[in-house]
């Protein structure tokens, strides 16, 4: 078994490394990258675009190109986040946390070069885990099952606790706020309409996007705007940023173990759950970055391990995501459901056959995907520079460009014209919550979550009622359910040691 | 005075427009003239009500370039999801009709909606002017592989002890029809675990042991069928669903042998009562997915785009390039099938909100 998974990764590197082949994955991750800064459309909107174009093609080329597809788009989201405060996707939203304060300190150079690096990285971590799991991608996947998800989610969740030092009660209630506006639309299991009003808009719930598009880029610029502050970095000049890209690259060496940990947090742990996605990965190794550092007080105001830790879990989480595309045809994001239907259009069926009668086709997938994260990343590296001139843009260029990009983005999103007045009205909300020093992210991390959580214990619990569940014999939840606790009460324990100390000195 | 600059430009500029105009003429003079003059060299707004990636998506980015060359017009896919489709599904009904747009519309699912009270879904049978069914979704039980059910003898010997344990996607959906009314029909006992993300996260919840069954449209677990990772014990329909080998043996539900007249005595239904519930339910999930356009559009509109969708689909290449396989039917048989479900609908009603009531409470 191992001696062909060798020979097919070989094979399926290759393919991948001839001429022409490797034209299709590199012009994929150009494509993707060039889209990811247009609002409304997304990874999984070009993939969609592409397939018709593709559909006389054959099926070589066809995996080539999406496999740069998938890899183009992840990395550039967390540029936006760092240069604007706006995270393009779900998992950047833990990279503005300390990459956007690192830009409003003129250091935007060196976060996106440690994003880079630390995304390059992440990948190919994740790229090592997905061929050692190759052999078991289906015991693996089978180990996650509703409570297992609930677990993990949960885990998520607590992440909360840890990135709202000093502001846990208000953290507190922006959480529940959040789950509030999670728990609006269908009841996951009964389909009953809850806080609906009436109004079809509210059937499937409040969206992510919109809601992400207003509590931070719209508010961002408005308070930009309001406190008078002419340019982001607070500079006008390029020369006048400090810091380079080599600085933040070298920076992940510098904390290798970190970037390692939170690589395999983002593979191994999350990357292989679907559904679970790149956003619980990103907080976990946020959370993870926080709780095991001994200097806890400069997260949040720009420190460089807040940036390598999410960025190299989101990465590396790619690999693992394709874990049960490949075994099982489990779409894990809207993305993974495209390349999915793509690959079955051309007669690639992913399970038992694919991984074992097509195995060099799968490497195939795996070292597009590969080469298209480093593409990106080597690309937003020689990007810097201009990308850092636009935290110099006064704000009269760039409040109506970002307020017309959020509109757009958010009508993009589901063609609904609502969606860009909930951008709007979390606009307002993420202004005031800013002023008055309410955190943001732990309502975003609630609203993420809360339906996923919601469902899995129903399952969960009805599972148990009907004598189907027996905790005690499922070893991944009892795992995850301990790290959850400790993750818990690290903080409780860490402020009472710290209490102690004070006391005897 | 024009400068070169300006000279260039007004050059570029007017070959672009030249270009453009010389490929809609093309397209135009593809489609010819006649009715469908009216969407030739246009772009058709072809609504998918569901997310990217799924079935419908899938099925229409496949028709796409196959319609757009029949039709020498653009179609640009919207995909319009939420409410289980209704959204989409209104979208369709509420555009002006002028054949600018279509869509795709799962008829099963409207049908249910209509007989479980969802106010605002469209009506099946007058919302739309139907153009042509693209296929039909034929279901099967199917057990886990490591489940001891592994016959219908097993599950019926196994319904008599206990409620057998199904997974489900959502309340309300086709295959929660599917499953309580041919439970009914059966006179077994089911449990719904209702709120899997899709076919495959309750297909593993059967694989792992976490519950008995799954019902899902064969062809959608077909791979899990030949992986040996899913067991068809039961083919909800009247006839064979296919010839796949898998089925070979797979009792039937429907028909004069199936299960269901077997059944007749144990359910406490007259053996006309039984079979005027299970042709309900064969007609609903016959009726299949379509492609529609807003009601009333122009006679001479109606019968180009419904040709131009008939022979498109009837193509081989289209048939050898679609990930499921289609079951066409032209608009008049199609829109009949539709008719016909939603008269012989009405006895479905009571099981499924009495199910949906177990569930909720």
């Amino acid at each position: 078994m191992i001696e062909s998974v060798v020979q097919s990764a070989w094979e399926g590197l290759r393919l991948v490394a001839s001429w022409p082949n490797i034209v299709y994955p590199v012009t994929g991750t150009l494509m993707a990258m060039a889209v990811a800064f247009l609002p409304g459309i997304s990874d999984a909107t070009l993939m969609t675009l592409m397939i018709p174009l593709t559909l006389s093609w054959d099926p070589l080329p066809v995996v080539l190109l999406y496999g740069g597809l998938v890899g183009g788009a992840t990395f550039m989201g967390s540029i936006t986040a760092i240069l604007f405060n706006v995270p393009g996707t779900g998992p950047s939203a833990a990279t503005l946390i300390d990459g956007y304060p690192m830009a409003q300190q003129g250091r935007a150079k060196t976060a996106i070069g440690c994003a880079a690096m630390a995304s390059a990285g992440g990948s190919t971590v994740g790229i090592l885990v997905l061929i050692a799991l190759v052999p078991l991608m289906r015991q693996a996947i089978l180990a996650f099952g509703p409570p297992e998800l609930l677990v993990l989610m949960v885990w998520g969740l607590t992440t909360i606790a840890v990135v709202s030092r000093g502001a846990v009660i208000r953290a507190l209630i922006a959480m529940g706020l959040g789950l509030l506006l999670a728990f609006v639309g269908h009841d996951p299991r009964t389909a009953e309409l809850r806080f609906t009003f009436n109004t079809m808009y509210l059937w499937d719930g409040i969206g992510l996007v919109p809601v992400v598009l207003g509590l931070f880029s719209i508010a961002e610029v408005t308070d930009l705007g309001v406190s008078g502050r002419h340019t982001i970095s607070g500079r006008t000049r390029l020369d006048e940023l400090t810091g380079s890209a080599l600085e933040g690259a070298r920076a992940v060496f510098q904390h290798f173990g970190l970037f390692l940990r939170s690589s395999l947090i983002g593979t191994a742990v999350v990357g292989i759950i679907p559904g679970v996605g790149g956003t619980v990965a990103s907080f976990l190794a946020y959370g993870h970055a926080v709780q095991t550092s001994r200097d806890r007080d400069s997260f949040g105001h720009g420190d460089i391990r807040g940036v390598i830790a999410p960025e190299s879990a989101h990465d590396a989480k790619d690999g693992g995501a394709l874990v049960p595309v490949l075994a099982f045809g489990i779409p894990g994001s809207e993305g993974t459901a495209v390349l999915m239907a793509a690959l079955m259009l051309h007669g690639i069926v992913p399970g038992r056959a694919l991984m074992t009668e097509q195995l060099p086709l799968v490497f195939v997938i795996i070292w597009s995907l590969f080469l298209s994260n480093w593409i990106t990343s080597i690309v937003g590296l020689l990007l810097v520079s201009p990308l850092s001139r636009l935290t110099t843009l006064r704000m009269h260029v760039l409040a109506p460009v970002v307020f017309a990009l959020a509109a757009v983005g958010a009508f993009a999103y589901r063609q609904r014209i609502e969606d860009a007045l909930v951008a709007f009205a979390f606009g307002g909300i993420g202004y005031l919550m800013k002023k008055h020093r309410w955190p943001r992210i732990p309502l975003v991390v609630a609203l993420l979550l809360g339906g996923g959580i919601e469902l899995n214990l129903h399952i969960t619990s009805q599972l148990h009622e009907l004598g189907r569940l027996n905790i005690w014999t499922r070893p991944v939840f009892m795992v995850i359910g301990l790290l959850t606790l400790t993750s818990l009460s690290l903080p409780f324990a860490q402020e009472i040691r710290a209490h102690h100390a004070r006391r005897r000195s | 005075m024009l400068s070169r600059r300006h000279l260039l430009a007004g050059l570029g500029a007017g070959v672009a427009i030249a270009a453009v105009a010389g490929v809609r003429l093309r397209r135009a003079s593809t489609a010819g003239a006649g009715p469908c003059a009216a969407v030739a060299g246009r772009t058709i707004r072809w609504i998918v009500p569901n997310a990217a990636g799924g079935g419908y998506d899938t099925e229409s980015r496949m028709l796409q370039p196959f319609l757009e060359r029949r039709l020498g017009a653009e179609i640009a896919a919207a995909n319009v999801p939420g409410a289980g489709g209704i959204i989409g599904a209104r979208a369709i009904a509420e555009a002006r009709p002028d054949g600018l747009t279509l869509g795709i519309v799962g008829m099963p699912g409207l049908l249910l909606a209509a007989l479980t009270g969802t106010a605002e879904a469209p009506d099946p049978v007058r919302a739309f002017s139907v153009l042509a069914r693209l296929g039909r979704s034929w279901h099967v039980w199917a057990s886990g592989a490591s489940s001891r059910l592994k016959t219908i003898g097993d599950l019926l010997e196994e319904g008599r002890r206990r409620a057998l344990i199904f997974a489900v996607n959502e309340v309300g959906s086709a295959n929660m029809a599917s499953i309580t009314v041919t439970a009914d029909l059966l006179g077994v006992d089911v449990e719904l675990v209702a709120g899997f993300a899709g076919t495959r996260p309750a297909s593993m919840a059967a694989l792992r042991g976490d519950v008995d069954l799954v019902c899902f449209d064969f062809e959608t677990i077909r791979d899990l069928v030949e992986g040996s990772d899913l067991r068809p014990v039961l083919q909800v329909s009247a006839s064979p669903i296919s010839r796949h080998v898998a089925l070979e043996g797979v009792p039937l539900l429907g028909g004069p042998d199936g299960m269901a007249a077997r059944r007749a005595g144990l359910s406490g239904r007259s053996e006309a009562d039984t079979q005027e519930l299970a042709a309900a339910l064969f007609a609903v999930m016959g009726s299949g997915r379509l492609v529609v356009a807003p009601p009333g559009l122009d006679p001479g509109v109606f019968r180009c785009l419904s040709l131009a969708l008939h022979e498109t689909l009837a193509c081989r290449d289209v048939q050898a390039a679609a990930a499921r396989p289609l079951d066409v039917a032209a608009a008049e048989a199609a829109l009949a099938d539709v008719r016909a479900a939603s008269a012989a609908a009405p006895p479905l009603q009571p099981v499924l909100i009495d199910a949906m009531r177990r569930v909720r409470h």
